[in-house]
């Protein structure tokens, strides 16, 4: 490489590399800021030890079972969405792509709500289930009708509000019939809350979360190529015939699989992406990890603040990342010509 | 080696290929003219099998591409499309791309100076890490060459190559692109409206008509029945700089 003057290939990854290390690192800090925040206050200090068992009971018991589980929850439901919101985005060529604004976590709520509705909330993973088949039926929609002959992006985001809309009106009829104590529990998982997941359903987001970052960030450079458009894609060798469904169906997994225990967190998926797109491009090598860590950083903070505005009361999480998220992306698309 | 055969292709019940036939030898260019929607673009496409002809075969060194993979056809065949989404991706990253059929799972020490050879001599080092957005559209053209000539192909198909680029880039990089192809073997195929341009570099040129083959000769052979034939134009014929020249008259019937 030394044959040339000037910047090297290997010195200009780097740079992507520090952009990553440095998010990582404010996403380490939200964590023990998480840890340590909230009715009781707690110190650094106590925190590590609380997580290693040798704090005081009380100390050990709310770190390790009430705020350690909501922090994992946190960063493995903020990765999910935001990995999902980056791959959706490419293979479906739309900046506006994401799990909430094609109606995929919409999709998912209106399958927890038939089965609230007709079980009353009985087994967490009837429920879970039934989320995870309408967030799964949302995305097959979209895949079809990406495949239809005039789908242009925007009427692929056009659909995804028609369909969004169409679940969140039948989740509202749903209420509408069912009596009080269902309403509460619909109502409850339509917000997003990130204390309802205990570790077994941790792993089983987190697990979910690690499969598919393996899977996409092996085929990081198949992304790269589909950002020239499809065709450019398959001359390079891309068979996006199977890359674009298989992709599709990773992220309905994870983006389900996050409705189905957290309920629907809308904006992290989408704004996320966006925000590491202007450090490190469109180059999904660095695109992925960058947004799993944005992502899981974002739902940290919002849980945080969800805690702090005003004590003791715990705001919805889903509430507050839909409030802070909606100025976040306008200033985004204004900030720069065009995004994507 | 590249032999098309018999190829056909519609859209829907439009027929826009007829029985397209010839051969391109290694280190061959061969020019594809013809008017606006006869038919280059789609044969350039279908060559590469982005779209499935209706009949017919293509064979590379007496291969069927038929019967390959994206990725067998991505080592053999470069194709630089007639117009291409500008992505947010740095140039170094896009050339990269080029290397993409015989990567693994990442880009390797090998394609990374591979890549930055190509750059030096296409002449794009102070855009190396300009986004692709960011460029002028006969800089992106240049980028798109060198992202073809790094993918190591047999056949290179280049969809007006250089409808972007100012007189001395044209020829700049038609000689560019003879150099490798002669070098390294390859047939070239290339979509042509410059009529000088295309007699001044290719060894053959294919005139289509409405999708069929009109005439497929040396460029010595093109005259002024041809030209009013293929294009409806009335067109002289001069010698200057030891070749041919096609001067078109202003006269039209309007
Ligand atoms: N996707 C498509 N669907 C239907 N018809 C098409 C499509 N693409 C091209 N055509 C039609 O096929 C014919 C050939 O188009 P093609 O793009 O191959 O022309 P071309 O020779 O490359 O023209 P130009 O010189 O303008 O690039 C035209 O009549 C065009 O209208
Ligand atoms: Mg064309």
């Amino acid at each position: 490489m030394d044959k040339y003057p000037g910047k090297t290939y290997q010195e200009y990854t780097g740079h992507k590399r520090r952009v990553l290390l440095a998010i990582a690192v404010i996403t380490i800090v939200l964590s023990f800021t998480s840890l340590m925040a909230g009715s009781a206050d707690i110190s650094i200090l106590d925190a590590a030890k609380a997580i290693a068992g040798t704090s005081s009971r009380q100390l050990n018991a709310i770190v390790r079972n009430i705020r350690l589980p909501r922090l994992a929850t946190a960063a493995s439901v903020g990765a999910s969405l935001a990995m999902c919101g980056a791959v959706m985005q490419n293979v479906l060529r739309n900046p506006l792509a994401s799990a909430s604004t094609l109606g995929v976590s919409q999709g998912a709520s209106f399958g927890a709500a038939v089965v609230i509705a007709v079980s009353g909330a009985g087994s967490m993973y009837l429920v879970s289930a039934a989320a995870f088949c309408g967030g799964m039926i949302t995305t097959l929609v979209i895949l079809a009708l990406s495949k239809l002959r005039d789908a242009t992006p925007s009427a692929i985001v056009l659909s995804g509000v028609a369909i969004s809309s169409m679940f969140s009106g039948a989740t509202a009829l749903i209420q509408y019939f069912a009596d009080d104590e269902v309403v509460a529990s619909i109502v409850y998982w339509t917000f997003g809350n990130l204390g309802r997941a205990g570790w077994k359903e941790i792993a089983v987001i987190a697990s979910s979360a690690m499969a598919s970052f393996v899977f996409f960030i092996s085929r990081s450079w198949d992304y790269n190529a589909i950002e020239s458009g499809e065709n450019t894609a398959r001359s390079l060798g891309v068979n996006t015939a199977l890359l674009i469904p298989v992709s599709l169906v990773f992220c309905a997994l994870i983006s389900s699989v996050s409705v189905a225990f957290t309920g629907c967190i809308s904006f992290i998926g989408l704004i996320a992406p966006h925000i590491v797109r202007r450090f490190t491009g469109n180059d999904f090598r660095f695109l992925i990890p960058g947004s799993a860590l944005a992502g899981a950083g974002l739902l940290i903070a919002a849980d945080i603040a969800s805690r702090m505005v005003i004590p003791p009361v715990v705001l919805p999480v889903g509430a507050l990342t839909s409030f802070m998220g909606a100025p976040l992306f306008l200033y985004l698309v204004f900030r720069r010509r065009r995004i994507g | 080696m590249i032999e098309v055969r018999n190829l056909s292709f519609s859209y829907g019940r439009h027929r826009v290929l007829e029985d397209i036939s010839f051969t391109v030898q290694d280190g061959e260019v061969l020019a594809v003219m013809g008017m606006n929607g006869s038919g280059k673009s789609t044969l350039i496409s279908a060559i590469d099998r982005l779209r499935r002809p209706e009949s017919g075969d293509v064979l590379i060194d007496g291969v069927p591409v038929s019967g390959m993979d994206r990725k067998a056809i991505a080592a053999r065949i470069a194709y630089l499309p007639q117009r291409c989404e500008a992505a947010h991706l740095s140039v170094f990253d896009a050339v990269l791309l080029g290397r993409k059929p015989y990567m693994g799972f990442s880009a390797g020490k090998e394609d990374v100076s591979i890549c930055r050879d190509m750059i030096h001599r296409m002449r794009l080092d102070h855009l190396m890490f300009r986004d692709l957005d960011e460029l002028s559209g006969g800089e992106l053209q240049k980028v798109l060459l060198a992202r073809s000539l790094v993918q190591e192909p047999r056949v290179m198909l280049l969809d007006e190559p250089t409808s972007n680029l100012d007189p001395h880039n044209q020829y700049w990089m038609m000689s560019a692109v003879r150099n490798m192809a002669s070098e390294k073997g390859i047939a070239v195929l290339a979509v042509f409206h410059d009529l000088n341009l295309a007699m001044a570099y290719a060894d053959k040129l294919l005139f289509l008509k409405n999708g069929r083959s009109c005439c497929l000769c040396t460029p010595d052979k093109v005259d002024s029945a041809l030209l009013k034939e293929v294009y409806a134009v009335n067109a002289d014929i001069a010698e200057a700089d030891g070749r041919r020249f096609a001067i078109i008259r202003k006269e039209f019937t309007l």
